[in-house]
Order: C-alpha cells, then sequence, then structure tokens
C-alpha cells in the first residue's frame, strides 16, 4: 500500500518531494473500547483484568498529503472517514500508530457546530475563533468577513437556535475556514447550505487551495471530490481500500455505490472491462494523449456475459493477434473457465490496497448474485453492470460520420450505442441512454440528456408515442445525434448509461462513469464560455 | 519518575492557565453570564443570591436554632460570622462540585469538534463559584469589620490571601478531578449530590466539633472539606491561625489535589472524545 501511494504521489505535479508532508499518517488505527457499564471502567482501572469488547474501526491506515495538495475522502457510512479526520485533527487519540502535522490545524467535525445553541451568532464565532486559537485582536478583525462570507449579517446577534440548519452550518464553515490555518480538515461541511453557499464556499475552498493550504475533506459528493481535489482515498470498512487520482477513486467508488444500491433493490450489480472505443482516460498513468485513429477499432464483445466471467482485455495500445481473438465470436463457456486463472479481481492494482483485494470466485459471478467483480488491467476503463442489458458498443462520430472523439463547434455530434438484452424476457420498458458531459478542468456538469424524460412541453406532446420508446428487441442501437454541437472549444468527460425508458426508472442497467473523454475545436472566435446559443441577430431602425 | 510525571502535569496545567488566560478570561466571562444574563435583574443577581442566602441562615441559626458560641479567640465575634465564614466556603465547594461534574460531559460537541486545552473546560465553570464567594467574602469582611473593629480588618489582612492560596488550588483539583471521573463513571454525579446535599451537616458548619459527641466526631475530621473550614474560622471568628494542624493538613491536600488532579486529567483528556 505505501509502495502504492508513493508511486502515485511521485506522478503528481503537485507535489514537492523535498517539503515533509503536511499530513502524515502511519499507521494509524482506532478501536473503540465498549464497556457494557461504566463501573466496568473503574474495575478495569483498578484490577488490569479486561472488562471491554473492542470494535476496530480504522486498520493500520497510511498516507500522507503533501503542502497545498486536497486530497478527499469518500466512503460509506459508517466506513471510518470521520474517525479518520478527528484523529488527524486531534480530537480523537489512534489506539496505535502516529499523526504527523506540520502546521495550525482548523477543522469543522462531524455535522454538528460546536456551537451554543443559546449563544448569539456573534458570541460563537468570537468564542469557536478564540477557542481555534486566534487572539481577539485577531477575532475582531476578521469577524466582519466571517459574517459577510456566512451571509447573516441581519441575524448575526440573534441567537444560534433560531437559525435554521443550512445557516448554522454556513456559520460554521465561515469560522473554521476564517482562521489562517495550514491545514484544513473538513467533514461534510460543503453539502451545507444552499447552492449558493455551496458555490460560494466550493469557491473559497479552491481559493485555500492556491493558498498553499492543505486540506483533507470528506464527501459523499464524487463531484465535489473531482473538482476539488487532486488525489482522494477511499476508506472501506476502516481501511484503504484505494488511493489515487480523484477521478479513478471517485469512478470506482460510484460504481460500487450503483451496485449497492442495484443490490438494495434486489438486482445484481457488478463492475466489468468494457470494450473501449475511445481512446482511454489516462490520468493516473500520465498517459500522452494520442491520436484516437488507431483506436477506434469496433468495439466487441469480450466475453459470454451471462456467465459473469470476466476476461481481462489487453491494453489497447496492444494491438494484434489479441483484438483480432476479439472480434471473433464470444467465448465459450468452457473457453472462458479455461482462462479462468487470468481472471483477477480488484480494481486497478497501482492504487488498491493490497491487502484488500474484492476477490470472488469467478463462477460465482452469474447473473443472479452481484459482488464487485473489476479486471484487472490498469487502463481498461471499467462499467458497472447489472447483467440485465449489456452495451456491446459506444462510438461518438462527427460530420461526415466518421468515428472520431474530436469535434467542432457547430457541427454535428453523433452518439452510437449498441445494446443488447441478456434477460430472457424482454422487459415492459424499451431501453433508454442518459448522457452526462462534465468539462474536464473542473468537472462542471456542462449537458446532461436522456432518452427516458420529457424535457419540455412540446417534447411531451410527442413523448409517450416517440418511436425510441416504442421499440423493445433483443438488441439494438441508440443514436443520439446533436446538431449543431453548441459546446465550445475544450475538453469534456462523457458518462453514460443504458436503463429502461421510462420517467422515474433511474436504475442503470449499465453504466460507465466519466470513461469517455472527447475534445471540441473551436470554430471561429473564440470566447471563455461553455456554450454557444443559437441566435439570431437582427438590427433595424426603430419603427 | 512517576513524581516527575505529576509535577510535570501540574506545571502545563499552570502554563496552559497562563497561555490561554484570555481564552480562559472570555469562556468564564461567558460562563458567568449564562448564568444571569436573560434574568431580568441580570446585573444585581450575584449580588442579591448570596446576600439574601446569608441573611436566611443568620435568621434561622441565630434566632430560631441558637449556635452554642464557643468562646471566640482575639476577636470579639459572634455566632453569625462563625456560621458565615464555614458556610461561604462550603457553598464554594459544593457549588465547585456539582458544576465540574458537567463540565467535560456537557460540552462533549465542542470537544468532537475543536481542538483546544481542555483544561479550559472545567477552569472555566469555577467562575460563577468564585464570583458568589467573592462577593459573599466582601459582606462577611464588612460584617466582622463592622462586629469587631478594625482590629478585624488587619487580621483579614494577612489571612484572607493566605486562604485564598489554599482555597484556589484546591477547587482547581477538585474540578479536574470531578470532571474527568465522571466522563467515566456516569453514577458519581449521583454520589457527589448526595455529598453536597448532607454536607453541610456533617461539616462543622453549623455547630464547633467540640459540641458534637465524641463517639461521631470522627465523622468531621474524615471529610478533607472540614481543615479547609476550620482555617476559614480561623481568620474570621478566630481572627488568628488557632488550630495549626488544620492549616498543616489543609496544604498538604491542597497541593494533592492539585497535582493528582493535574495529572489526572491530562492522562485522561485524550479519551475524553471516545466516551463522549
Amino acid at each position: 500500500m505505501s509502495d502504492a501511494a508513493v508511486r502515485v504521489a511521485s506522478e503528481l505535479p503537485l507535489t514537492d518531494s523535498a517539503a515533509p508532508p503536511a499530513i502524515r499518517v502511519d499507521r494509524v488505527s482506532k478501536v473503540y473500547k465498549i464497556y457494557d457499564r461504566p463501573l466496568d471502567i473503574l474495575k478495569e482501572a483498578l484490577t488490569g483484568r479486561v472488562y471491554h469488547r473492542e470494535k476496530p474501526v480504522l486498520k493500520d491506515i497510511s498516507f500522507s498529503v503533501e503542502r497545498g495538495e486536497i486530497v478527499g475522502v469518500v466512503g460509506r457510512n459508517g466506513a471510518g472517514k470521520s474517525t479518520l479526520l478527528k484523529l488527524i485533527a486531534g480530537t480523537l487519540s489512534p489506539s496505535s500508530g502516529s499523526v504527523f502535522l506540520d502546521g495550525r490545524v482548523s477543522a469543522i467535525l462531524e455535522l454538528g457546530t460546536g456551537f451554543n445553541p443559546q449563544y448569539s451568532g456573534r458570541e460563537n464565532v468570537i468564542l469557536s475563533a478564540q477557542m481555534r486559537g486566534l487572539s481577539e485582536a485577531q477575532v475582531r478583525e476578521k469577524f466582519g468577513d466571517i459574517v459577510a462570507f456566512a451571509g447573516l449579517e441581519d441575524v448575526i446577534d440573534e441567537p444560534f437556535h433560531t437559525y435554521s440548519s443550512g445557516m448554522q452550518a454556513r456559520l460554521a464553515f465561515a469560522a473554521a475556514v476564517a482562521v489562517d490555518a495550514d491545514i484544513l480538515i473538513i467533514d461534510e461541511a460543503l453539502a451545507a447550505g444552499d447552492a449558493r453557499f455551496a458555490a460560494r464556499s466550493l469557491n473559497r475552498m479552491r481559493q485555500i487551495c492556491q493558498s498553499g493550504v492543505s486540506a483533507l475533506f470528506v464527501s459523499h459528493q464524487t463531484y465535489q471530490v473531482m473538482q476539488l481535489c487532486s488525489r482522494a482515498i477511499w476508506i472501506d470498512d476502516g481501511q484503504i481500500r484505494m488511493e489515487g487520482p480523484s477521478v479513478d477513486v471517485a469512478r470506482a467508488y460510484e460504481y460500487e455505490m450503483h451496485e449497492l444500491i442495484a443490490r438494495d433493490q434486489g438486482r445484481s450489480g457488478r463492475v466489468v472491462a468494457v470494450p473501449r472505443p475511445l481512446r482511454p482516460l489516462a490520468v493516473s498513468a500520465g498517459m500522452a494523449r494520442e491520436d484516437g485513429a488507431e483506436q477506434l477499432e469496433p468495439a466487441t464483445p469480450e466475453r459470454e456475459a451471462t456467465d459473469g466471467i470476466v476476461v481481462p482485455l489487453p491494453a489497447p495500445e496492444e494491438p494484434g493477434p489479441t483484438s483480432a481473438q476479439l472480434l471473433g465470436p464470444p467465448s465459450s463457456p468452457v473457453a472462458a473457465e479455461a482462462r479462468e486463472e487470468e481472471v483477477i479481481f480488484g480494481y486497478s492494482e497501482a492504487v488498491l490496497a493490497p491487502e484488500r483485494p474484492t476477490r470472488e470466485p469467478a463462477s460465482d459471478g452469474g447473473g443472479g448474485e452481484g459482488g464487485a467483480v473489476a479486471v484487472e488491467g490498469r487502463d481498461l476503463p471499467r462499467r458497472f453492470t447489472t447483467g440485465r442489458y449489456r452495451i456491446v458498443d459506444i462510438a461518438f462520430f462527427d460530420q461526415h460520420d466518421r468515428k472520431t472523439e474530436t469535434f467542432r463547434f457547430n457541427e454535428v455530434l453523433k452518439l452510437q450505442v449498441s445494446y443488447e438484452c441478456l434477460m430472457p424476457e424482454l422487459p415492459e420498458f424499451s431501453c433508454g441512454l442518459a448522457v452526462a458531459f462534465n468539462r474536464t478542468s473542473d468537472f462542471e456538469a456542462v449537458m446532461y440528456f436522456n432518452t427516458n424524460y420529457p424535457h419540455s412541453d412540446n417534447e411531451l406532446q410527442r413523448y409517450f408515442d416517440a418511436d425510441y420508446r416504442k421499440y423493445v428487441g433483443r438488441s439494438g442501437i441508440i443514436e443520439a445525434r446533436i446538431e449543431p454541437l453548441q459546446l465550445r472549444a475544450g475538453e469534456y468527460y462523457v458518462s453514460l448509461g443504458i436503463l429502461p425508458n421510462h420517467p422515474g426508472q433511474h436504475e442503470f442497467y449499465e453504466y460507465l462513469h466519466c470513461e469517455y473523454r472527447i475534445s471540441v475545436i473551436g470554430n471561429g472566435f473564440d470566447e471563455p464560455s461553455v456554450f454557444y446559443p443559437m441566435v439570431s441577430w437582427t438590427n433595424r431602425p426603430p419603427t | 519518575m512517576i513524581l516527575a510525571a505529576y509535577g510535570r502535569s501540574a506545571v502545563d496545567l499552570v502554563r496552559v492557565m497562563v497561555t490561554h488566560r484570555r481564552l480562559l478570561q472570555a469562556l468564564a466571562g461567558r460562563d458567568v453570564r449564562d448564568e444571569y444574563v436573560g434574568h431580568g435583574l441580570a446585573v444585581a443577581w450575584p449580588v442579591i443570591q448570596p446576600l439574601f442566602m446569608m441573611l436566611i441562615y443568620w435568621f434561622c441559626f441565630t434566632k430560631i436554632f441558637p449556635t452554642k458560641v464557643q468562646a471566640g479567640g482575639r476577636l470579639p465575634t459572634d455566632a453569625t460570622i462563625y456560621l458565615l465564614s464555614g458556610i461561604i466556603p462550603w457553598i464554594v465547594l459544593s457549588q465547585v462540585m456539582s458544576r465540574s461534574l458537567a463540565s467535560v460531559v456537557g460540552n462533549g460537541s465542542i470537544i468532537k469538534q475543536i481542538m483546544f486545552p481542555l483544561e479550559l473546560l472545567p477552569l472555566k465553570v469555577l467562575a460563577t463559584p468564585l464570583l458568589y464567594g467573592g462577593v459573599s467574602v466582601a459582606f462577611l469582611i464588612c460584617y466582622g469589620v463592622y462586629q469587631a473593629g478594625w482590629e478585624a480588618a488587619l487580621v483579614y489582612l494577612w489571612g484572607l490571601p493566605l486562604l485564598l492560596a489554599l482555597s484556589l488550588p484546591l477547587i482547581v483539583g477538585l474540578s479536574l478531578i470531578l470532571s474527568t471521573l465522571q466522563v467515566f463513571l456516569r453514577d458519581f454525579r449521583e454520589l457527589v449530590i448526595i455529598f453536597v446535599n448532607v454536607g453541610i451537616f456533617i461539616h462543622p458548619i453549623l455547630y464547633f466539633p467540640d459540641a458534637v459527641p465524641a463517639a461521631v466526631r470522627p465523622i468531621i475530621f474524615l471529610s478533607p472539606f472540614s481543615y479547609l473550614l476550620f482555617c476559614w474560622q480561623d481568620i474570621f471568628y478566630f481572627g488568628a491561625i488557632a488550630r495549626p494542624w488544620a492549616w498543616e493538613v489543609t496544604a498538604a491536600l491542597v497541593a494533592l489535589m492539585f497535582v493528582f488532579g493535574a495529572r489526572l486529567f491530562a492522562g485522561a483528556k485524550p479519551y475524553f472524545a471516545d466516551f463522549l
């Protein structure tokens, strides 16, 4: 694991290997001692006998955060994220291991604010800033900024308990970030408040990040993690499940969430390798951008989808016999079994903690049973699947029906997704498609479109009779034609998934999270916006 | 080795009190205001409360059940002074006990939220009892001077600093110990409340130790706080160090409580957040 961490760190341009890390967590474990009765604590202290049960929360965690680095922490509820942050902030002590901090720490921990509900907002800000180590003069100097940032000028002298929960969180966030800390630790606080405040705090976080502060923050919103963090850590069951570039970690985490949601609904979901018609995301490997042309081979099924056995695809940089082999008919179950030893489960080994492979018997992945299954191969795209429908191919075409990932503004972008149904009986609804574009620079959601909702009154009139909702077949091709493409020059991540084609159906059959990356080339005068509207202008004398 | 650890904890405690005095001041001021703010006569209560209490005790125990007065020392004092010189430190002690119990346990959210010197929590709750005690002692001084003349004032001049030098570290140690124990032993509170309630009777406050039958007299000497009360009575009632052994025991007790309290708190505070 430390090996992986070092490797990842060395690939990040931000890190400065000369300076000591701002946060270094060294083999930290945390065990809560649970005493059934308070008296047991006394008995144990006096007699030396053990009167408690142990509940391990964190197991042997090691990582470091470099100066100026913003690291996100993702993980399910109860995975140990908050405990980890508290250990680093110093409000909890590790059971073993140590935490090294280089600089002043300011933390927002838990959803509670640590503010006294009876005091006014003003008194709370002053007291908490003083408790965080500011002098009275410093507090007075910053007070106006804090209140203005929280946007609570009008109510600052009213008791804190009269504030809405969003207002409380805003004030707590404003007070915590106002302390000129070298290390900022934030647990879920960015999720608080309305959209305006969320944007504002995100902005403030960016400013803080640029000012050289190191930060560690927990969020359930992986987009926030991707937007803010260069690196992310996925904590699962008290251990580091994955550590690496935030896009990779967020994607892996998203997939698992889809899988769990699917399982909750009595369906199965897995993560498998996907044939890759386009140039891969190469964030972790730092791959140079290649000319996509050779990679636009039509993708082909590489496995018998229903038997649940997944076989690693060769990396697309290795063309030749393997590709040809893949172009053949789907492997028979026997052939697949014969290749069982090739199957390695778990996420990309470059970032996966080796002590925690999600290893499952290969023969056990069939249709009904779920379980995280991923194919080894560090640059292979992965997808979430329920095994009910399968994406056979994904391809992007330009104005001239050429396969490409590079498009020109104001021309055509055509997306084709071919699918096949793996269920013995066809479902009630046809197969739909949902697509999201995110700007690569900051993960801003640029556009989102899908077949399973009507998006305007106009569309609603035709929606329920639309051809693309009627066709239900064993296999098909969904085509989305965008003409003209109104995106300005830039790079965009594309996430897409197939799902039941009916409003209210959100659960993907298959889903690929930011696996594709397209470029749009400017066409004409360059403007710094994402979107150019289709305008018709007039200029005429007044009538 | 162990002694060194105890000594270091005590020094650290003093250092925290000095380096964070501004914050302690702010927190303590907040604590006092919490006690009285929002009441109509906010500012007057710290004065009215002790005055009223003193009047009640004076009325009950001099007019209704007159205390048998032992011959005074050098000063022409009366039963009222005897009563007040015992009851004021006792009320302060009992307030310290009941307030310190909640000082850590009641602040779980802050402890988990903000990294700051946790010693400030049991220290800041001393503010209200100290204010109460200070106002009460001021009344007592006025009454003593009124009763015994300026000679009494001379005794107070050297006696009061001595009493404070003993009492202040004692309540600091007491607060640290109780606040820590309460975290781990939640039943502890009930015991302390019982002790506080019966304290006024088992301590030599309303009576002289000599008036108690010899068979039960040892009970008085079992409570560590009796010795501190003897000291207060020595100064205000007897006008001299009438019972030097009481002062010696108190001095030893104070040192022990302060150092032990500092060590206990320092050793236990890393675990507070786990138990809150």
